[in-house]
């Protein structure tokens, strides 16, 4: 059990049995308990759902990512996934378990390319530590909710404060976003930039270093 | 003054407002509780402490939520002070509580040139970011200091470069740099 289904789970005296399910009515079951989570927020009907999907998942993330703790994390997102988009499975879509490993897959991508992307990004860190990187995915949300930078963070956290914030407004632009705001090619805001960070390091440098409380 | 604090990789100065997405509905009453009056404190992240928070946060108050077509409740805060951060404890529900004191930011300054353009590019920001926008429902492209501190939550420099513009003395470096990289300069 993943820390996040232990809270999950947490509170939820839900008199669900664990019953041994047949392969033949397994599928009903589990479309019953996702009609039930996207209709009545059920969370007796999530606990179902995740008993049966999460040992699953996180054997099979297991075997991708060889890592106990990202295992966890494709188990941990995949079901927060399950739980808000419940609403969109539809029995006509296909089985429960196809819509359900879906979902766990594109987790799986996305970590994938994070992970890859962090490497990428490494050489540029002194200058643009995570921002930069995070906000190539930015692009994809053209609202700004920034929904995947804040996971790195919430690894850190206290397991309830994780529950509490999972997302914010994503207010800092992009590079690129600046550049397009301000009709300017990328590598002339890139090189504004170094530029007013140099200033601001020599105007830094000349205060004296001991008023400021590093 | 002692407050509930969320560390959170946002930066936010007084006036700037942000908007939170609350995971699980049943913690609503727990952010109902840090909300309550007092407010709660945001803090960047940060390495190397106890409780991996910063020294300094944005106290918020919420102004207003919503339910998301998600299911999820949004919150949207508002800064109304910077606060330095003392004692920090645990409680049993593992949320983060510390003793604040609230610090004074930027004093009101006189428009010029320069911030009248930060003014009008920003205008233009909230013009073609509606949903930005929305989250200010009076904004006051007028003012200076509301215009360099929203330049400044914006703009893409790292948080540890941002840190430096939480002293009140400070206005005129954000006016430099913030010129520096939105107005061309021959």
């Amino acid at each position: 059990m993943t820390q996040a289904g232990t809270i999950l789970l947490q509170n939820q005296k839900s008199g669900l049995h664990n019953k041994v399910m047949t392969n033949d009515n397994n599928h009903q079951q589990l479309a019953a308990w996702l009609a039930d989570v996207a209709n009545n927020r059920d969370k007796a009907a999530f606990t179902g759902l995740f008993r049966f999907f999460a040992p699953k998942i996180q054997r099979i993330a297991h075997q991708q990512f060889s890592n106990e703790s990202q295992a966890s994390e494709v188990v941990q997102e995949t079901m927060s996934n399950v739980w808000r988009k419940a609403h969109l499975y539809s029995p006509e879509k296909g089985a429960p378990t196809t819509w359900v490993y879906t979902i766990m897959r594109n987790v799986s991508f996305d970590m994938l390319r994070k992970m890859k992307s962090r490497k990428e990004d490494n050489f540029s860190e002194d200058i643009w530590p995570l921002v930069e990187a995070d906000n190539v995915e930015t692009e994809v949300y053209p609202d700004h909710l920034q929904q995947n930078q804040i996971l790195a963070y919430l690894d850190k956290l206290p397991e309830n404060q994780k529950q509490v914030v999972k997302g914010f407004y994503f207010l800092e632009m992009s590079q690129e976003q600046l550049a397009r705001h301000l009709n300017l090619p990328l590598g002339t805001v890139k090189s504004r930039l170094r530029l007013a960070l140099g200033k601001l390091k020599q105007q830094l440098t000349e205060q004296d270093m001991g008023e400021r409380d590093d | 003054m002692n407050l509930a604090i969320f560390p959170l990789p946002v930066y936010l100065l007084p006036g700037g407002i942000t908007r939170l997405r609350i995971f699980e509905q049943r913690y609503l009453k727990m952010v109902k509780e840090a909300a309550s009056g007092d407010g709660f404190v945001i803090s960047l992240h940060r390495e190397g402490n106890e409780f991996n928070i910063s020294d300094w946060g944005s106290w918020v108050h919420i102004i207003d939520f919503q339910h998301g077509d998600d299911g999820l409740l949004y919150i949207d805060v508002q800064c109304q002070d910077l606060v330095r951060i003392g004692t920090v404890e645990r409680d049993q529900d593992k949320l983060l509580h510390g003793d604040v004191q609230v610090c004074e930011h930027w004093p009101v300054q006189q428009a010029n040139d320069d911030t009248q353009l930060l003014g009008e590019e920003l205008n233009k920001f909230f013009d073609a970011n509606p949903t930005y926008a929305s989250l200010y429902p009076d904004p006051d492209f007028g003012s200076p200091v509301w215009v360099c501190g929203r330049w400044l939550e914006l703009i893409p420099i790292n948080y540890e470069k941002k840190r430096c513009f939480i002293h009140p003395d400070s206005f005129s470096k954000a006016i430099n740099f913030l010129s520096t990289v939105i107005i061309e300069k021959t």
